[in-house]
């Protein structure tokens, strides 16, 4: 039997690899076969009942062949082996080919079920709307092949399929991809449908289908708002006094007793229909803190018509959660009006709700925020939650203002980093004698906030402060005081880090990089006194030609991690001459050598021909390495 | 009372919805996955546990119910957790294998409702599992 499937050694090995662990690798191995292979020889191995892994990776290879694949499966759909046709139909259907839908629609009069199922289920996925009415005339025949066409009919939508679908909301089979299907189409009349089938549902007291065809109504009229002429059928539902009961029903009573979806729904509904009288009963859920991310996003798109209520709603008692809510969606909506209530809920609230009364302040246009300075004690607060929420917001007023009321309060040796961390981002001169006054504190953490704030702060004094912190003996600080040096720049902070890179042995890579931001040559008074090493790592920082010619000269070391070293480097200075000699060694003897040609080789006509030679390495890790590179490119 | 956890790895969304509607009326009840193919429900195990039972498509992409089989076999998966084969009539040979690598049942495609509760049952003593369904 196997022989009537003739081994080709190529197409064996890609259709083995189209088995392969690795996404990449199995979707090249598809890639090649669809391009390579003669979609004819493919197509006979749908055929090959023995070898289920082979005719699956041929389907898949067909599949991407699309058009190059059809006419071949066209032909095999007068094969008188019902399984053949029934692979080859499913086929069609994910060649996104849509012309080959007319050769599909006889299929759904098929005598073998499984057929029939395939062609109606490729119908669907290339959204054949000329299989409609047949598709339709499919709801009358057996419930599996009903269930299949309401699926399909889903997928491809249009006025017709929805007026077919809408009387299935009352079938107890088909009722449930009915509504999936209405609520995928999301047509203004299939939104209506839906909320009309949830009223009549709640009537019944049928709680898991109400809930479901709820939420395909609220999917629905999210999708369907967007529609032109949408505005009449959703009014038409707005005003229904049905609609407005069943949907208040639906969002009073204990929560605690209901599922995320038979909450989020009603709200969403309510929300999405500007269903104003209803806007406290939906925000009100946010009890429950689980439901916050669905009715935010619910929220949002309503927009400033919410404001009213979100005013209103913050100026009364409320559970915390909701408080937590109003505030995360005044903040989104940007409603500066009640700026001040956030500011008092910042001030006195719980930690939880501080925190998001401050987020949303920081979040609202400046001119709102012009009396918060009151919140500058909360610089000390005892939540290093609350104080990074509150240097958020101060950050943004005024820099002299808050200086003042910064200044004025005192500080706790908790608040102090946070201090620092405001005259960062907001500096004021009134803050750099507070910084230097700190430059010893005897907590680490305090230094590096320091030495990070000192960063905005350029003058002469400060990079002789920060040269001091270059030699802190805390790892952080010295990192926190390079990074300000580093990103000045200029004669000050050079002048500071060479000083510091000539008293360095050997000199940190780091120092040597921050110091290249500031310079456009490389310092050669300097290089000349350092160590070997030092000076390599100045010269790559400033990728000096000089490296170049060092890293040539260590591509022959004996060490492994040498010539890896040398390989990343010239691969990374970009020089066609280095890089040249740097793709040689994708033959090294050394795997370590070869994986780091295989992650760093260029995507021009020599890397890539380096990678392709490493995709076949005897390595998997190299193999793997260089196709990752190379399917980074594709 | 732990909720009845069923396993669908099927390369079919019809399919999936299929399950979904079948067992929409005891939703609150079981925990209901999909899987595409054979190794996204290797994932799926690895993540979530061994569920009350598996319905195994046999041709799939990717990883297909016999490799699936093949590949739990040293697990002895198949010993601890029912897997029904679901397939069509033509691929008996398929399913002959497949009850050799440990799957129990077969129910035969297309099928009803019925047919996959009633598999369910012969399997799964699921009303005591989920508390009196």
């Amino acid at each position: 039997m196997r022989s009537e499937f003739p081994i080709n050694p190529m197409r064996e090995a890609l259709l083995r690899a189209a088995h392969s662990e690795k996404p990449e690798a199995r979707n090249q191995a598809l890639k090649h076969l669809a391009e390579l292979d003669d979609p004819d020889a493919l197509a006979e191995l749908l055929a090959d009942h023995e070898r289920a892994d082979r005719r699956n990776a041929a389907m898949e290879a067909l599949a991407v062949a699309g058009a190059r694949a059809v006419p071949s499966l066209l032909r095999l759909l007068s094969s008188r082996d019902e399984e053949v046709v029934m692979f080859a139909l499913q086929v069609l259907g994910n060649t996104s080919e849509l012309g080959v839908a007319e050769h599909l629609i006889p299929f759904l009069e098929h005598s073998d079920a499984n057929v029939v199922h395939a062609a109606i289920e490729s119908l669907g996925k290339l959204r054949a709307t000329q299989s409609v009415p047949a598709l339709v005339a499919s709801l009358g025949r057996d419930p599996f092949r009903a269930f299949a066409a309401v699926y399909s009919l889903g997928h491809i939508g249009g006025e017709t399929t929805v007026r077919s679908l809408i009387p299935l909301l009352a079938d107890s089979f088909l009722r449930d991809p009915a509504a999936q299907a209405l609520a995928r189409i999301a047509t203004p009349h299939a939104a209506s449908a839906l909320l009309s089938g949830f009223v009549t549902a709640a009537d019944e007291g049928e709680a898991i289908w109400a809930s479901d065809v709820l939420t395909a109504a609220a999917d629905a009229l999210e999708l369907a708002s967007v529609v032109p002429g949408h505005e009449a059928v959703f009014q038409r539902c707005q005003r229904d006094p049905q609609v407005q009961k069943a949907l208040g029903k639906a969002l009073t009573g204990d929560i605690s007793s209901k599922s995320r979806d038979e909450l989020l729904a009603p709200a969403r509904v309510v929300l999405a229909l500007h269903m104003d009288t209803l806007y406290e009963a939906a925000l009100q859920i946010a009890r429950n803190p689980q439901l916050h991310a669905g009715l935010l996003a619910a929220a949002i798109r309503v927009g400033p018509a919410l404001l009213g209520i979100v005013s209103d709603m913050l100026g009364r008692e409320q559970p915390a959660p909701v408080v937590g809510f109003l505030a995360d969606l005044a903040g989104a909506l940007r409603f500066a009006s009640v700026a001040e209530r956030l500011v008092e809920l910042a001030e006195s609230a719980s930690e939880g709700v501080q925190v998001r009364a401050l987020q949303a302040l920081a979040r609202l246009p400046l001119g709102a925020l012009e009396g918060e300075v009151r919140l500058a004690p909360l610089l000390g607060h005892g939540s290093p939650l609350v104080r990074a929420s509150v240097v958020e917001v101060l950050a943004q007023l005024p820099g002299p203002r808050v200086a003042d009321a910064v200044l004025a309060i005192g500080r706790s040796e908790d608040g102090l980093d946070s201090l620092f961390d405001l005259a960062r981002k907001n500096p004021d001169e009134r803050y750099r004698n507070v910084l230097y006054h700190h430059l010893s504190h005897p907590v680490a953490r305090i230094r590096a906030a320091v030495a990070a704030a000192l960063g905005s702060y350029r003058s002469e004094q400060t990079a002789r402060s920060l040269f001091g912190l270059l030699k802190d003996g805390d790892a952080a600080v010295r990192a926190a005081a390079l990074g300000s040096l580093g990103s000045w720049g200029d004669s000050l902070s050079n002048g500071a880090l060479l000083a510091h890179a000539t008293s360095m042995r050997p000199l940190d890579r780091d120092v040597a990089d921050a110091l290249a931001r500031g310079r456009r040559t490389v310092p050669a008074a300097a290089v000349a006194e350092l160590d070997p090493t030092s000076a390599m790592h100045l010269l790559r920082a400033f990728r000096e030609p000089l490296a170049e010619l060092r890293l040539v000269e260590e591509l022959r070391e004996e060490s492994p991690q040498a010539r890896a070293e040398a390989v990343s480097a010239l691969l990374s200075f970009g020089s066609p001459h280095g890089v040249r000699l740097a793709l040689r060694l994708r033959r090294d003897a050394s795997a370590l050598v070869r994986r780091t040609v295989a992650q760093h080789a260029p995507l021009d006509p020599a890397g890539l021909e380096a990678l392709r030679d490493l995709a076949t390495d005897e390595l998997a890790e190299v193999r793997d390495t260089a196709q990752a590179n190379l399917a980074g490119h594709s | 009372m732990s909720n009845l956890k069923l396993l669908v790895i099927d390369d079919s969304r019809l399919i999936h919805a299929l399950f979904g509607t079948i067992f929409a009326p005891k939703r609150r009840e079981i925990d209901l996955r999909f899987a595409f193919h054979g190794r996204e429900a290797m994932a799926l195990l690895e993540l979530h546990g061994e569920p009350d039972i598996i319905f195994l498509d046999v041709n799939m992409g990717i990883m297909s119910g016999i490799e699936f089989l093949t590949a739990v076999a040293p697990t002895k998966l198949a010993e601890r957790v029912p897997i029904i084969v679901v397939s069509t009539e033509d691929t008996e040979e398929d399913v002959a294998r497949a009850r050799d690598l440990g799957a129990r049942d077969y129910v035969r495609k297309p099928f009803t409702p019925r047919d996959i509760v009633l598999a369910l049952e012969r399997h799964v003593s699921w009303p005591q599992k989920v508390g009196g369904a």
